[in-house]
């Protein structure tokens, strides 16, 4: 994990900077041309190194900025996952291919959404020659559905897709779903041309109506009638650039969505702790009748379950362990984003979590031709301590918890 | 159980990081003192230390002391100029110059830090120490270890020496550092020398793969922490130690702060109601 953690962090291209920021403003071509080389400036010695470092500051920043003010999130999601397996998936514009990446970035998604939303559950559907067929049903385990995206029978290409198809197969499901819940479809989409057998229009205002948010992944170019259908469900609609976007658009869908006004009352939903027990004689579980010694009683019931989380096979009772649903707390309560320390009011001379030290002001400012444009120190507005660019990343993404105002009374 | 996967990539020629974070609460130590106190504990921690520091000449050690409404780096700090003057410099012969260097600034900072009662008078919370920011600030700094060891020769782990009783306000930072903890790879090893068991600390090394001990015989510290703590990742696959007791994982619910069994989940944010 913490491998592609950083890979993914080193990644750094200037181009792709470049069009993301074109992009708010209009289509690409019909922008002044932008000469991507004319960013990267050498400094006195000849050397790319402070620009490329300049660069990637920038960059880790701009993933960090995010919403911090707390709204409802509905964390009990279900979701069905929509891969396109059309003939069109086969094209090499992605590497190795559009299919490849897909299925291994749709492993990656399953694990993180499940890490991120321990409580809510996923399904997959594919589509392929003008038909769509159901992988697996809605399921809280993340690796039931990894399972079939590996078995490569069922990943084979064939034909066109089927929007409409898809889109109403997982309805059917969805809407049986209890209200508590978020009811949620993410396409990944590699096919420019849809073959459906009515009126996609009806559907599109039947997911409207029954609360359905559609989000879709497009991998070759902007589709109106997905535009359109994301627009009206209130979902979220990209067209990937490069692999890295691709993931970045992915991984967007993870953290829980705000809950929409129609479905903003708090219900509340019963749940059962159990304790876990290891005997020293085998007796048999209630979900598999197999003898085990170790396994968690049912609060309500006292049958012994195998693994959690999960409904009770025997008195329905849903079940999970606290530590699962504390994984989705730092959702409820995000820290704020650290604001960027002015040459001027640099003083601080280390980072107050990780102890490394800052560049110095006055060697950098004025001998290199280059100046770096930040002073490295970011700082906490609640407890006022500064915190190197690494660990304001790390801060944010990973922990979600503030050394600062954790560590000193400041705050209280 | 996540960290146990990960095992299979532990190398006998890896090199440690030991992040060890004292809880210092002085008011906890007092009472304890007829058993163990502070300064006993500390000796035979120095021992320990310089034990791992023995071990490779390339591990590495960080102290953290957590203490009531402040946590602080001990060692390494970043500039210990200002303390060489007032230990003295003579170099000991007898002594490797590394592990007095490391006992030095522990000791000097921590005598700092104890110094200090103004920020302890005005904190109301006595009973607890500062345990969620001190993990917090461990964590950010084996991720900058670990980042500048680019070939991942660097093991990371960490020694809770424990002794206040678990602050309930605390829950929900020691679980987001337990995660993250979790899925960096990083086993978090509880030593619980004092009161009652904390449940929090006892989750975070059962979800890490940590190892949690009770110290029944505190003249015995120094010993258990050797043959319990110092192992490194690498030896801990071929130790056996005594099974895991039952966790308790029953939730607390937000609105009377009771452990339930069966309580009420809000979809939107998560209040408990207590039980039926």
């Amino acid at each position: 994990m913490s491998k592609q953690y950083k890979q993914t962090e080193e990644y750094i291209d200037v181009d792709d900077e470049i069009q993301n920021t074109a992009q708010q403003t209009g289509y690409s071509w019909e922008e002044e041309y932008k000469r991507s080389w004319d960013v990267l400036q050498e400094d006195e010695d000849g050397s790319l190194k402070r620009t490329v470092e300049n660069l990637q500051h920038r960059m880790k920043r701009k993933k960090l900025f995010r919403d911090t003010s707390t709204i409802r999130r509905g964390i009990i999601r279900h979701m069905f996952l929509i891969i396109d397996l059309s003939e069109a998936m086969m094209e090499k514009d992605l590497r190795p291919s559009r299919l490849e990446l897909t299925l291994s970035y749709a492993e990656q998604f399953i694990l993180e959404y499940f890490d991120q939303n321990p409580i809510s559950q996923l399904g997959i559907i594919v589509t392929k020659g003008g038909i769509a067929e159901k992988l697996t049903d809605l399921t809280g385990n993340p690796m039931d559905n990894i399972r079939v995206l590996k078995n490569k029978k069922n990943t084979d290409t064939d034909g066109e897709p089927s929007l409409q198809n898809s889109l109403q197969m997982a309805r059917s499901t969805l809407i049986h779903v209890p209200a508590h819940g978020s009811r949620e479809m993410l396409i990944i989409m590699g096919s420019l041309t849809t073959c459906d057998p009515g009126d996609i229009y009806d559907t599109i205002d039947s997911l409207v109506s029954e609360n359905i948010r559609v989000s879709v992944v497009g991998l070759a170019a902007e589709v109106q009638i997905c535009k359109l259908m994301c627009k009206k469900t209130k979902g979220t609609y990209g067209v990937v650039l490069n692999e890295a976007h691709f993931k970045d658009l992915l991984f967007e869908i993870i953290p829980p969505p705000p809950v929409s006004a129609a479905q903003n009352k708090a219900e509340l939903v019963i749940m059962g702790f159990p304790s876990s027990v290891t005997d020293s004689m085998p007796s048999l579980c209630a979900c598999h009748s197999k003898p085990t010694t170790s396994g968690y009683i049912c609060a309500r019931c006292n049958s012994k379950i195998c693994d959690l989380p999960t409904d009770c096979p025997v008195c329905e009772l849903t079940l999970v362990s606290s530590p699962h649903l504390a994984r989705s707390y730092h959702h409820l309560f995000p820290i704020d984003n650290f604001v960027e320390v002015p040459w001027n009011s640099a003083f601080a001379t280390h980072c107050f979590s990780c102890q490394m030290p800052f560049p110095n002001p006055t060697s950098t400012s004025l001998g290199a031709r280059v100046a770096p444009d930040t002073s490295g120190r970011y700082k906490c507005n609640k407890c006022n301590q500064y915190f190197c660019i690494d660990c304001d990343v790390f801060v944010h993404e990973v922990i979600h918890n503030c050394p600062g105002c954790l560590a000193t009374t400041s705050s209280h | 159980m996540n960290a146990l996967k990960d095992t299979a990539t532990v190398n006998e020629d890896d090199a440690n990081l030991l992040v060890l974070i004292i809880d210092t609460n002085p008011l906890i130590w007092t009472k304890s003192a007829k058993s163990l106190s502070l300064k006993e504990a500390l000796r035979h921690l120095l021992v320990f230390i310089n034990a791992h520091l023995a071990l490779k000449h390339d591990n590495e050690v960080a102290v953290i002391a957590s203490h009531i409404g402040v946590s602080k780096f001990l060692y390494p700090i970043p500039n210990p100029s200002r303390l060489s003057e007032n230990t003295d410099q003579a170099v000991d012969s007898n002594l490797y110059q590394r592990f007095k260097v490391v006992n030095d600034q522990v000791i000097s900072n921590m005598k700092d830090l104890f110094e200090d009662v103004s920020t302890l008078n005005s904190y109301p919370d006595k009973a607890s120490s500062m345990i969620a920011g001190a993990l917090s600030m461990a964590l950010c700094y084996t991720n900058r270890i670990m980042r500048a060891d680019e070939i991942g020769h660097i093991k990371p782990r960490i020694l809770i020496i424990s002794i206040s009783p678990d602050s309930p306000y605390q829950y929900i930072s020691i679980m987001n550092c337990i995660f993250s903890a979790q899925k960096l790879g990083i086993p978090i090893d509880v030593c619980k020398v004092h009161s009652e068991e904390t449940v929090f600390l006892k989750q975070a090394a059962h979800l890490t793969g940590g190892r949690y001990l009770k110290l029944q015989i505190p003249q015995g510290f120094l010993q258990f922490l050797m043959i319990t703590f110092l192992p490194d990742r690498f030896t801990r696959n071929y130790q056996c130690l005594p099974g895991e007791e039952k966790v308790d994982f029953s939730a607390s619910c937000f609105c009377h702060k009771k452990m339930i069994d069966i309580g009420f989940l809000s979809s939107i944010r998560t209040v408990f109601n207590l039980q039926i």
